[in-house]
């Protein structure tokens, strides 16, 4: 089988380091599991739900899990966002396939990737420093779910453009042309041609830009206010299952920091779900 | 390709027509702004002493010489670590393991969901696992490997593809000289598969470059000029991220540090590009968006 | 079946049953047949035949595919090539391979002719530099590319690539050369160079050549082995010297196809 013994070498290490590549999942979920034993143990899955208020720290009577209220703006922060980058994705993934002069659609993906590559503290102070304000002169504090919302649909657009864009390159020339022949119009085959054809496509880069939503953690921290309630309105500053994390983690001990890895390992496992989602998505495209 | 462009009649079309047109420009226009902000704000912030400065007064004065120290020791930690082992897992998968194979498929779809996991998450692991079960504490080290986590399964996707472009006959046709797999691998397929290896090297510098909250309780938020791997350091994104929120009056120098940070971003890009043609002697286009997808 | 007139005569190939399935289904029935050392071998038929199937079997090419077996047995020079024990890598070097298309790596031509004498032990310069120059004189490459041995070997013409896959071949000293129709990818100018080249190794090495075309197995072969297909299997028809076969084919099949009937 291995005529050389490099080779047999070869095969083993990276055997052993693919191993290691893959083991890391398995790491992540078993720290949380391990990190977040006590909280499940101590306080179950129920008490996240019903607790009214997010106190953790002390001892487990008198402590309150309450996540209710960030559980909301982090869903609402998801689903406002992907309804507004959806839609302008697709439209800006037409534009550059379809519609644009041949110059713009060359540059146009470049342009896409440099707003996919800038960090997203980056955008945070962004938005703290220009939508913010913005926002507050119409309707004060200025950080709020609507901050959150805006600064992750561009963050998220790029996802949702470039995964379209590949669809659409993807699909069989001939299709849009024989579509032509039967004298659609233009319009037409978009909407009866190209859109259908792609809807695999477009729901695998819809998902995993939802994925990035629901993970988002420094821009949503930078604009959204960061207060632990069920939002009013979109102006309501509003804290998410990240953002607290992120606020909490510095000093959390015992029960604390046990329900903020609880809380990581109920995120990991909603974004695991719409990978798998999304990726079976993508294995029905390859078929079309 | 078909071209829409041409005129049609039908308030239908025109409403349609506007909507992908206003899409497309609205996409343009974000960027101007953002990139425009950022240069706008922070290009009177640059200068050499900025550079090569120590903060002072929590970062609202003096430079930020040591964070770039420590940017680039996390940043090197990450590389160092996550290179070996994405080309060890991207060989393994495409070169020894059978298509298809269960482990290759198992292995498979653990960095398809790795790569999907939120970057806070791969903070509370890192700190979990690196700063507390292996003792490393905050520093460099354990924000370094956090990130080598993180842009690991980029760098294999990028890799993985480097090397399906390389055409069979050339495995058939080393084979046939008597070449060795290993031979066959290290002279030939690697570097023909380089513009997908550098692609995701790309990927993965600028995954680490904007990572924040994964290392805000990994290598920590010191100021200090790190001594050694074992000290805590805070990179130009928690930088940014701390004059922003946490220091009133840190705004210009966030803006300062945001540009150069976008400024490294941008010339690494540039940098590979050349170095890809250099080497190569023909264009390399970054396929960004099938490993982007990842992320 | 065998080329009975010459069996006496140095064999360097004893196949017996060879046969080869991919996923199960069999390419080739089992065909035995032996090849005369230091001739020119064409096999003949039409494509899907398993005349190339049969040609990579004969240097273990066949492990690189996934799910392909092969069974029965081949000696080479009196050993049997599938033993475990044999060095694969040390037979692919006896028994080179030019492929349909010609396949030289990205690097210069100095560099795709010496990797594979590194490969193979040899690290002295001047033996090197020697041994390209041999090749390519021998691959009748070298007035064309002396001087640019530095330059990327993919920038040569489809014809000087095919040569150069000759030369690295020859590098090697091999004792046989398996050739997947090669000029199949060639203009009819380049195509007469690897003919004439054909004649020129034959003698010195074992070349086996498959080839869609007649009048190419005509010019260049001393035997001919000749394949069919039937319900997507391959089999050898018959196999003989060049003038038995087209001349007094003993199969209605031979007859049709070397007529131009069939095929």
């Amino acid at each position: 089988m291995f005529p050389s013994k490099s080779d047999f070498l070869l095969r083993l290490t990276t055997c052993l380091l693919s191993w290691v590549s893959a083991l890391i999942l398995v790491l992540i979920v078993w720290f949380l599991f391990v990190e977040s034993e006590l909280v499940w143990r101590e306080v179950g899955v129920l008490r996240f739900l019903t607790d009214d208020r997010w106190s953790p720290s002390g001892d487990f009577s008198s402590a309150q899990f309450g996540l209710f209220p960030m559980i909301v703006a982090s869903l609402l922060l998801a689903v406002g966002s992907i309804l507004l980058a959806a839609p302008i994705g697709v439209g800006a993934a037409l534009f550059a396939a379809y519609y644009a002069p041949r110059g713009v659609r060359q540059i146009f993906p470049r342009i896409v990737e440099l707003l996919g590559g800038i960090p997203s503290v980056v955008y945070g102070l962004w938005g703290l420093v220009v939508l913010v304000p913005l926002i507050s002169a119409y309707h004060p504090p200025g950080t709020s779910l609507l901050a959150g919302i805006v600064v992750v649909a561009i963050m998220i657009l790029p996802t949702v453009a470039l995964l379209t864009l590949s669809t659409f390159q993807q699909l069989p020339t001939s299709l849009i042309h024989s579509a032509a022949a039967l004298g659609i119009a233009p319009t037409g085959i978009v909407r009866s041609v190209i859109l259908p054809a792609s809807r695999s496509g477009i729901m695998t880069a819809v998902l995993l830009a939802v994925t990035r939503a629901v993970g988002e953690t420094m821009a949503v921290l930078m604009v959204c206010g960061n207060v632990i309630q069920a939002p009013s309105s979109p102006f309501s500053p509003v804290r998410t299952l990240t953002a607290n994390i992120a606020l909490e983690m510095a000093y959390a001990m015992q029960s604390h920091r046990s329900a903020l890895f609880a809380t990581g390992l109920a995120l990991m496992l909603v974004v695991t779900l719409l990978v798998l989602i999304a990726e079976q998505q993508r294995g029905k495209a390859g078929h079309v | 390709m078909f071209d829409f462009s041409s005129n049609h009649a039908g308030t239908n079309h025109r409403l349609w027509t506007f909507f992908v047109w206003t899409s497309g420009i609205l996409v343009f226009a974000i960027f101007g702004l953002i990139a425009g902000d950022v240069v706008w704000r922070g290009i009177g912030q640059i200068n050499l002493t900025f550079l090569t400065d120590s903060p002072t007064r929590s970062g609202r004065a003096g430079g930020i010489f040591p964070i770039l120290i420590s940017t680039l020791g996390i940043l090197g930690l990450c590389l160092g670590t996550a290179i070996p082992l994405s080309l060890a897992t991207a060989i393994y998968l495409h070169e020894f393991s059978r298509k298809n194979g269960a482990s290759a498929r198992l292995i498979d779809r653990s960095l398809d969901v790795l790569a999907g996991v939120p970057s806070i998450v791969f903070g509370l692991f890192g700190n979990a696992f690196f700063a507390v079960t292996l003792e490393l504490g905050f520093s460099l080290l354990s924000g370094g490997l956090t990130l080598a986590c993180m842009a690991l399964p980029l760098m294999i996707r990028s890799t993985q593809q480097g090397l399906r472009a390389v055409p069979d006959s050339f495995r058939l046709t080393a084979a046939s000289l008597g070449l060795s797999r290993t031979s066959t691998i290290f002279r030939i397929l690697l570097p023909a598969a380089l513009p997908g290896i550098l692609t995701g090297i790309i990927l993965g510098i600028g995954r680490a470059l904007a990572e924040t909250a994964a290392l805000l309780f990994t290598s920590g938020y010191v100021t200090r000029m790190p001594e050694s791997l074992f000290d805590s350091g805070r990179t130009l994104s928690i930088h940014i991220y701390d004059l922003a929120m946490n220091v009133p009056g840190g705004e210009s120098n966030a803006y300062g540090t945001a540009l150069v940070l976008m400024i490294l971003i941008v010339a690494i890009n540039v940098t590979a590009g050349l170095l890809a043609r250099m080497l190569l002697g023909r264009h390399i286009r970054l396929s960004f968006h099938q490993t982007r997808s990842l992320s | 079946m065998s080329i009975d007139r010459r069996e006496s005569v140095h064999p360097i190939f004893q196949i017996e049953n060879l046969s080869i399935a991919y996923r199960g289904v069999v390419a080739l029935a089992p065909v035995s047949l032996n090849l005369r050392k230091n001739a020119v071998t064409a096999l003949i038929g039409p494509s899907g035949c398993g005349k190339t199937s049969f040609l990579t079997a004969l240097n273990r090419l066949t492990d690189m595919i996934p799910e392909c077996r092969v069974s029965g047995r081949i000696r080479f020079d009196g050993s049997d090539l599938y033993d475990p024990i044999t060095n694969v890598l040390d037979v692919r070097r006896r028994i080179g391979m030019i492929f349909q298309n010609p396949t030289v790596f990205p690097m210069s031509i100095q560099r795709n002719l010496e990797l594979p004498l590194e490969e193979h032990g040899l690290k002295d310069r001047g033996e090197k530099q020697k041994r390209v120059q041999k090749a390519l004189e021998d691959a009748a490459l070298w007035e064309e590319v002396k001087d640019r041995l530095k330059e990327n070997a993919q920038s040569l013409s489809g014809g000087q690539q095919q040569r150069l896959c000759v030369a690295r071949s020859l590098i090697l000293e091999p004792e046989v050369i398996l050739m997947d129709e090669p000029c199949s990818a060639l203009d009819p100018l380049s195509t007469r160079k690897i003919e004439e080249l054909i004649h020129r190794l034959r003698g010195d090495y074992t070349v086996i050549v498959v080839t869609h075309n007649l009048a190419q197995a005509r010019r260049v072969a001393d035997d001919v082995a000749f394949f069919w297909m039937r319900e997507q299997t391959g089999f050898l028809v018959e196999a003989g010297s060049r003038e038995q076969l087209f001349a007094q084919p003993r199969h209605p099949e031979t007859q049709s196809y070397v007529n131009g009937l069939e095929g």
